[in-house]
């Protein structure tokens, strides 16, 4: 039993703990601090597994911002009175087994398949001698994969403008907190024409 | 389509006079009856036109086309023939009709004078017309069908024309449902039999009955086809049981029962008999005795109803009744084969004439007297000279009195029942001779002779109907003597039916197979392998061996109706040992009547209460009616009411328990739909789960 | 790499992070608390996907590259369904998710 092997055990059991902590705990705020744990603890698997940069893009991404939106809209959502409602809904049990159900089959399917019988893919001409995860990383994200790199800097753009569009306030409602027009505080305007 | 003769006219000029009424003169009392008068008029002259055609080539002329044809590997080719075929039957059946429709029309005028829907009453009796000629002419039974359901159509509107009558209502229900009983087994008569021959159509039916077998199993196909489309006579021309609506068809204006219920629509069963009498011979041969059925049905009603008629006291029944009885009568001599086919057609010739005859004249005295009773009656003779001497024209033609017509045409029935072996039917017509002598000359002394009602002041009618009346009574006196010999152009040189060449061959076949082998009668195999062998040489009925069987055992061997003999000439012969008791019992029948109604020698009132509970059940008409609402009443409408109920809680339930089982089912599938897009997304997880449990299962690599 | 830790060890790790985080999609009575387990699944799928490159396809990218797009991805799925969350909150004054049946019967 080497240190890594027992790192990867103590890692693994840790993050299925704090996964359920996620699913199962009654205040949303811990649920929230319990699921930035099962990130941060899914970041040291993909270090252990070699991936640096994809590590710490998890780290920062995820951690770093999904965690604090989620943060941002507990706060915004909360209501007084949440936590003495149970937080999980009278589907429990078939849920659990249904998602037992799941865990068995998948579990099954994927370890009585004979792994060995893949031929590993070759490696990728384009990144011949670099030197490293990232900069190995960097290089196929232009290259090979600069498609894509380039359509999915757009979903972003897209996610963002659809996200600020779903959550403003009605238009009506903005529209009457705009100040009027400076012509209009002469008095009320001949031909009964309305102030834009 | 070409036509070679034409006789499509003549129905079309009735139905023309029918349409021009209809869109231009519904309401004019003036034109409407006039123009029906001339367009019946002008067909009857093209019909007496054609028929001096037909008598100089008497070959069948068939116009038609093809309505509906099928050919397959089941029937071969199949096809409904529509059009016009002119034959001597039929060229007979167009004068006769358009003949009394003709002086129909012209006694209309002045019998219905008063009447307010006149117009309408001649529209409806230009349809008839129209309809009568199209059944005439029909070549094929299916078109057949359609003009026999129009002519019952017209009957139910001209029964009904007093349509403010209850009565007349309820005469004209009758008749046209009672009719509808026999057309139903029509129907299926000329449905089977299309299925079994392959064709409806009159000419083809000769020929494709000469291949039927006749050695065998009895064939019981074309004896049930006979059968039922005897049904259809047996509704149309009212027999026995089907004869209920006749008498209350009287309910309807005279000139109308004079017109169909007398001359021309019950006749039409008669002559569908006769049109399709090969169907019956040959049933007769496949030993069905398909034609004795029906000359019991008629026999029987004949005798029945000349019961009934005697004790009726309404001119119009009386009338109704006798027509019963002379319809019966044909319909008898139709059942004896051979010569009666010849008997029966012409007896309906000769009956047209002087029952229209009769059935006029009962309408002048009722117009004169404002009755139709007739002990309301009496004493008319000298008051209505015409009508009386007209009417005792008819008596005598109807009773049977050389050398008027009546007695031609029921001595050739006689003649043919006697010939053909059926004693007890020729002493049951001469009974009924004797019943129609009597209750006609009753009737005759009640209406017309004695004291009568000094008050009355009943009067001659006008000519529009003694014109009428003279005419049939000299058709009447004449009409007989068509059938005496006139160097081959008697009545029966041009109708008659002959038994096909091939069907003769194949009956002699047929017997000589049963007298040399009678065990394959019953057996269907045997005997159909039988009747497949060719004779020739080698096998069957010529060796010595096989002849000696047949002289010894061929007359005992198997019970079949006599060969009908081919005469030399089929025009009236005198037989006077049928002629002299035929009229002697006609004349003792008038005697009989003379005695009682004119002479009072006995009073019938007394002969009545003696006869007791036996008056009283022929003076209800033996209770048939009230049977027949007895069994509607009970066992029609229970059953009925049991198909009702069946239909309500059975079907209807088993619709509203579908209705109930989906609302019920949808009611618990509701609950299904929480609203919580969770159970959903849960549901969808389930049935993952079971998809791929089941994919796994059934590829087996769980 | 790690002695003792097959690959099997690696994709039964990764399915019972996603079983969990499928129980926590359907049980979760606050939207955000769906949404949290649905960031759990895609964790376990991004896991698996690193599982492959690291152990099996030791030479190519693909696996990681893939898991890049699909953090990116559910970063933008995250922000959109999170300004839906807050939307729904001010409708509705509420996120619980079974209070949201107008389509129920």
């Amino acid at each position: 039993m080497s240190f890594i092997t027992i790192l990867f055990y103590a890692v693994s059991a840790l993050m299925i703990f704090t996964a359920v902590r996620t699913v199962t705990a009654v205040h949303v705020f811990r649920s929230a601090l319990y699921l930035a744990a099962t990130l941060s603890l899914v970041a040291v698997q993909y270090l252990l597994l070699g991936a640096e940069f994809v590590a710490v893009v998890q780290l920062l991404v995820y951690v770093g911002a999904v965690i604090v939106l989620i943060i941002f809209a507990v706060m915004l959502t909360a209501q007084l009175g949440d936590e003495r409602i149970s937080q999980t809904n009278r589907l429990a049990l078939p849920a659990a087994l249904g998602c037992g159900a799941v865990f068995y089959l998948m579990g099954w399917a994927l370890t009585a398949t004979d792994w060995s019988k893949i031929t590993p893919a070759p490696a990728d001409p384009a990144l011949q001698g670099a030197s490293g995860n990232l900069q190995a990383v960097g290089l196929s994200l232009l290259s090979t994969y600069v498609y894509p790199f380039e359509i999915v800097g757009l979903i972003l753009f897209t996610a963002l403008v659809g996200a600020v569009l779903i959550a403003r306030k009605d238009l009506e409602a903005s529209a009457s907190t705009l100040r009027p027009r400076p012509e209009a505080l002469e008095g009320p305007p001949k031909g009964g024409e309305v102030p834009q | 389509m070409h036509f070679s003769n034409p006789s499509y006219l003549v129905p079309l000029l009735p139905l023309g006079g029918f349409l021009i009424n209809f869109l231009f003169f519904r309401k004019r009392r003036d034109v409407a009856p006039l123009l029906a008068l001339l367009a019946v008029t002008a067909a009857f002259g093209l019909s007496l036109w054609l028929a001096l055609g037909v008598m100089a080539d008497p070959a069948p002329k068939l116009d038609s086309l093809d309505w509906l044809s099928v050919t397959n590997q089941v029937f071969g080719h199949f096809s409904i023939q529509v059009g016009t075929l002119l034959d001597p039957l039929s060229a007979l059946m167009l004068v006769v009709v358009t003949g009394v429709s003709a002086l129909v029309h012209l006694y209309s005028l002045g019998y219905m004078h008063e009447e307010e829907g006149l117009a309408r009453f001649f529209l409806y009796l230009g349809l008839f017309t129209f309809s009568m000629l199209g059944l005439v002419l029909s070549p094929s039974l299916y078109q057949m069908y359609i003009f026999w359901e129009l002519v019952g159509l017209c009957s139910y509107l001209l029964i009904g024309f007093y349509y403010d009558k209850p009565s007349a209502n309820q005469a004209s229900k009758k008749a046209f449902v009672v009719n509808r009983v026999g057309d139903l087994g029509m129907f299926f008569g000329i449905l089977f039999l299309s299925y079994y021959l392959g064709t409806a159509n009159f000419l083809e039916l000769g020929p494709k009955l000469a291949g039927w077998p006749l050695f065998g199993p009895a064939w019981l196909p074309l004896g049930a086809v006979a059968l039922l489309l005897f049904m259809g006579a047996v509704g149309k021309s009212a027999q026995f049981p089907l004869h209920v609506w006749l008498p209350d068809a009287m309910e309807g204006p005279t000139p109308v029962s004079a017109l169909i219920h007398a001359a021309t629509m019950v006749a039409a069963g008669v002559f569908m008999v006769a049109r399709t009498y090969a169907v019956f011979d040959t049933a007769l041969l496949s030993s069905v005795d398909a034609p004795f059925v029906v000359a019991c049905v008629g026999g029987f009603t004949s005798i029945f109803a000349a019961t009934i008629a005697c004790t009726q006291f309404d001119i119009k029944r009386v009338l109704a009744y006798s027509t019963l009885s002379q319809l019966g009568y044909m319909v008898l001599a139709l059942g004896v084969g051979g010569l009666g086919v010849t008997a029966g057609v012409f007896h309906l010739f000769t009956h047209a004439c002087f029952k229209a005859l009769l059935f006029l004249g009962s309408g002048s005295v009722i117009h004169a007297v404002h009755s139709n009773d007739l002990r309301q009656m009496g004493g008319l003779r000298k008051r209505m000279p015409v009508t009386a001497w007209t009417f005792l024209a008819g008596c005598v033609a109807i009773a049977g009195v050389p050398p008027l017509a009546g007695f031609f045409s029921k001595d050739e029935i006689l003649a043919a029942l006697k010939e053909t072996g059926h004693p007890g039917l020729y002493i049951l017509a001469s009974v009924v001779a004797f019943f129609t002598a009597f209750y006609m000359f009753r009737l005759y002394f009640l209406a017309f002779e004695g004291e009568g009602d000094p008050h009355s002041h009943a009067h001659e009618s006008p000519a529009t109907m003694t014109i009428p009346l003279v005419v049939l009574a000299l058709c009447s006196v004449a009409a007989g003597w068509a059938s005496l010999p006139g160097n081959g152009r008697s009545f029966g040189d041009y109708i008659h039916f002959e038994r096909g060449a091939q069907v003769q061959a194949d009956w002699t076949r047929a017997t000589d197979l049963a007298a040399v082998h009678p065990e394959a009668q019953g057996d269907y195999r045997a005997a159909t392998a039988l009747w497949a062998t060719p004779l020739d040489g080698a096998k069957g009925l010529s060796s010595t061996a096989s002849a000696a069987a047949l002289s010894a055992t061929a007359s005992a061997a198997v019970p079949v109706a006599a060969p009908v003999p081919a005469p030399e000439s089929r025009a009236f012969k005198l037989d006077l040992g049928v002629a002299v008791p035929a009229t002697l019992i006609g004349l003792a029948g008038i005697l009989l009547a003379f005695g009682v109604y004119r002479r009072r020698w006995v009073d019938p009132a007394r002969v009545a209460a003696g006869l007791g509970p036996i008056y009283t059940l022929v003076y209800n008409k033996y209770y048939v009616d009230e049977f027949y609402r007895w069994m509607m009443d009970h066992v029609y409408y229970a059953v009925s009411g049991a198909i009702a109920w069946f239909d309500r809680h059975v079907v209807d339930g088993l619709m509203n328990g579908l209705a109930w089982a989906a609302q019920f089912l949808g009611a618990g599938l509701r609950k299904a739909q929480t609203g919580r897009v969770q159970a959903y997304a849960l549901g969808m997880l389930a049935g993952l789960l079971i998809l791929v449990f089941t994919a796994m299962k059934l590829l087996g690599s769980y | 790499m790690i002695p003792g830790v097959t690959l099997d060890h690696y994709l039964l790790l990764s399915s019972a992070l996603f079983s969990i985080g499928l129980f926590g999609v359907l049980t979760r009575r606050n939207a955000v608390g769906v949404l949290m387990g649905l960031e759990l699944m895609l964790n376990a799928v991004n896991l698996n996907l690193v599982a492959f490159n690291g152990l099996l396809h030791r030479s190519a990218l693909g696996g990681q590259m893939l898991s890049l797009f699909t953090i990116t991805i559910a970063a933008a799925e995250a922000t959109v369904g999170l300004a839906l969350v807050v939307s729904l909150f001010r409708a509705r004054r509420s996120v619980r998710v079974d209070e949201a049946d107008l389509l129920k019967g």
